[in-house]
């Protein structure tokens, strides 16, 4: 088992020497914010185009959180995650975010027709506040990398720390999808420790940046007291390691919690 | 091509070769714990004690070594980079609008309806399109076509090719000598044909298409569900690296079951429909059309679900040449008493 000792991050990298800050600085910035200087800050969120699960999170994902979305296939997942990698490029003047994201496609899911299609659309949405903003640039701003195979995605996930920092501005971070890969993995307990080793370096990277994650899951049939139960796939730690998930299902509706039975339908 | 474990520290490199793992692929998927495990060495030959951080080295090493440069979205759409989401054309115009241009190479397409809707049809249609070249909407390559349900439908295919060719006169293409058939009816070789011997078809010949007829008649037989999940991702993940490699379309066949009062649910259940990327479905549209002297069924071809088209629907007709396009009714005369006013 990975005990909690190896999840610390210990300073033997250089990039974590130099974020290390000597002692007195550090005194100085122990407890240096209050309550009120936080609700005070800029927001930072990532707007979803969903009106229910913007005003549900108070103006879309935040920066800093590991968010999955769950559902059937043809429920809308990864038009999700393609229409996130979009908004996050919302100018500052119209009140976005101005990043740019990277897209790991693990699925084969991803086709750059229909990303034209919803940048063209955004576009045109935006059309009458920033006229610069316009499709082709939005699709320079998005990297793509494919990994069909789960050694590409571990290797993609761990020197993503490489890529941020020819490219500062990546605010957000989309897998699709994380469990496909993992699950063709026949040993279930071999499975789990790469999960929890992915998840070690997706956290080591949202503290040193300022950026989301997001990913999509789907369900599954568990077998538990001799019955079939229909369960996220990952398992039960996953679910508590994430911070917000997503479900959706073929009707449009989308419902938030991190299980199934205390989950809430957005209105 | 120098080897990954030679640019590494020593102490570093004593770590991989310890467990023997030494591609930097292997590394990657190899848990954390294995490395730090000493159970298996005597006490004296722990010279050095490995730390958590000096695998985080080794792992980052490796990451570097493997990990490919993003690509920004606007270069997809480059010749040689777009190649990936070409497109095999139905060959018939009403499906290809519907489908966006018909089956893409990327990602499993699945094709569901009930027995003698036509789904045999519409593969034997695009097996004969995907020889055609790029600009006439195939890949120019030929294919392989594993049976499970009944032996292949040759008699009929050579039909098919005979109006395939009247269509295209200046094709010289043998379209029967470049589809390869195997048939199994159990899932033990049907896993070591597609494991084994597609790779080796495919570094032969220039395939294009992979089609499974049906992966439902070998996996409905399963008692066994969580052999069965394993054994169909086993599938799935081999005929997607195909994909992947060769830029090749993969079909595979479904059938339809009847569950809790609804008509025609997919079968295999929530593990298929995980594995699929794209779900067709064929039916029967109450409706018929008069050719000639003959009625023909107008059958309908829905998309379930797919990540770039919308769930749209096209009518088809079969006929003995092939699939083929509800002709447009001939616009009908309006009736005596408008035309009088």
């Amino acid at each position: 088992m990975l005990s909690l000792n190896s999840m610390v991050w210990e300073p033997s990298q250089p990039e974590a020497i130099e974020r290390r800050p000597s002692v007195s600085h550090e005194n100085l910035r122990i407890f240096d914010k209050s309550c009120w200087d936080i609700s005070q800050s800029a927001t930072n969120k990532i707007l979803t185009g969903n009106k229910a699960l913007d005003t549900h999170f108070g103006g879309g994902i935040s920066l800093g959180h590991l968010v999955e979305l769950i559902g059937n296939s043809g429920t809308g997942k990864t038009q999700m995650c393609l229409q996130l990698c979009l908004n996050v490029q919302i100018p500052k003047a119209a009140g976005g975010l101005e990043g740019s994201a990277l897209f790991i496609d693990t699925r084969q899911d991803f086709h750059p027709d229909r990303l034209m299609g919803l940048a063209l659309k955004l576009e045109r949405q935006y059309a009458h506040r920033v006229p610069e903003f316009k499709a082709h640039k939005m699709l320079q701003k998005i990297h793509y990398v494919r990994c069909p195979k789960l050694d590409q995605l571990m290797a993609t996930v761990l020197s993503c720390h490489r890529h941020l920092v020819d490219h500062p501005d990546i605010k957000l971070i989309v897998i699709d999808s994380l469990a496909f890969t993992l699950r063709m993995l026949e040993d279930g307990a071999h499975r789990y420790e790469l999960l929890l080793e992915l998840h070690e370096s997706m956290r080591r990277l949202q503290r040193q940046h300022e950026l989301a994650w997001v990913f999509t899951n789907v369900l599954t049939h568990r077998y538990v007291k001799q019955k079939f139960q229909v369960e996220p796939a990952l398992g039960d730690l996953h679910s508590h390691l994430i911070n917000e998930r997503i479900w959706f299902t073929g009707s449009s509706e989308l419902h938030l919690g991190k299980s199934w039975r205390t989950s809430r339908l957005i209105p | 091509m120098t080897n990954f474990l030679d640019q590494l520290p020593k102490h570093i490199r004593e770590i991989a070769e310890k467990v023997n793992v030494l591609a930097p692929e292997e590394v990657l998927t190899t848990p954390k714990v294995r490395f730090l495990d000493t159970r298996q060495q005597s006490l004296h030959t722990i010279v050095r004690k490995c730390t958590p951080d000096d695998v985080r080295v080794l792992k980052d090493a490796a990451a570097k070594w493997l990990a490919e440069m993003p690509q920004s979205a606007d270069s997809l759409f480059k010749p040689l980079v777009n190649v990936r989401w070409s497109r095999v054309s139905f060959g018939c115009s009403a499906l290809d609008r519907c489908t966006g241009g018909g089956v893409v190479t990327r990602g499993i397409t699945e094709l569901c309806g009930a027995a003698g809707v036509g789904k045999t049809q519409l593969l034997l249609q695009l097996c004969l399109c995907v020889q055609l070249p790029r600009e006439l909407g195939g890949l120019g390559k030929g294919v392989a076509y594993i049976c499970t349900e009944s032996s292949f439908p040759a008699r009929r295919l050579l039909q098919m090719s005979k109006a395939c060719e009247k269509r295209h006169p200046q094709m010289e293409l043998n379209f029967l000598g470049n589809i390869f058939v195997e048939n199994h009816i159990e899932a033990e070789p049907l896993l070591a044909c597609v494991i084994n011997r597609i790779p080796r078809l495919m570094q032969q010949h220039g395939i294009g298409l992979i089609i499974i007829d049906s992966v439902a008649a070998i996996f409905r037989l399963y008692n066994d569900y969580l052999e069965r999940a394993r054994h169909m991702r086993r599938l799935a993940d081999a005929l997607l690296s195909y994909a992947d490699k060769y830029n090749c379309a993969v079909v595979c066949v479904n059938q339809v079951a009847t569950r809790d009062g609804q008509d025609e649910i997919p079968c295999l259940g929530l593990q298929w429909a995980h594995l699929g990327r794209t779900r067709l479905r064929v039916s029967r549209v109450p409706k018929q059309h008069r050719m000639g002297d003959q009625l023909i069924t107008v059958r309908k071809l829905e998309i379930l679900y797919s990540p770039e088209t919308p769930n749209d629907f096209a009518e088809f007709l079969i006929t003995a040449d092939g699939v083929v396009n509800v002709p447009e009714p001939s616009v009908p005369s309006p009736p005596a008493k408008m035309r009088r006013l």
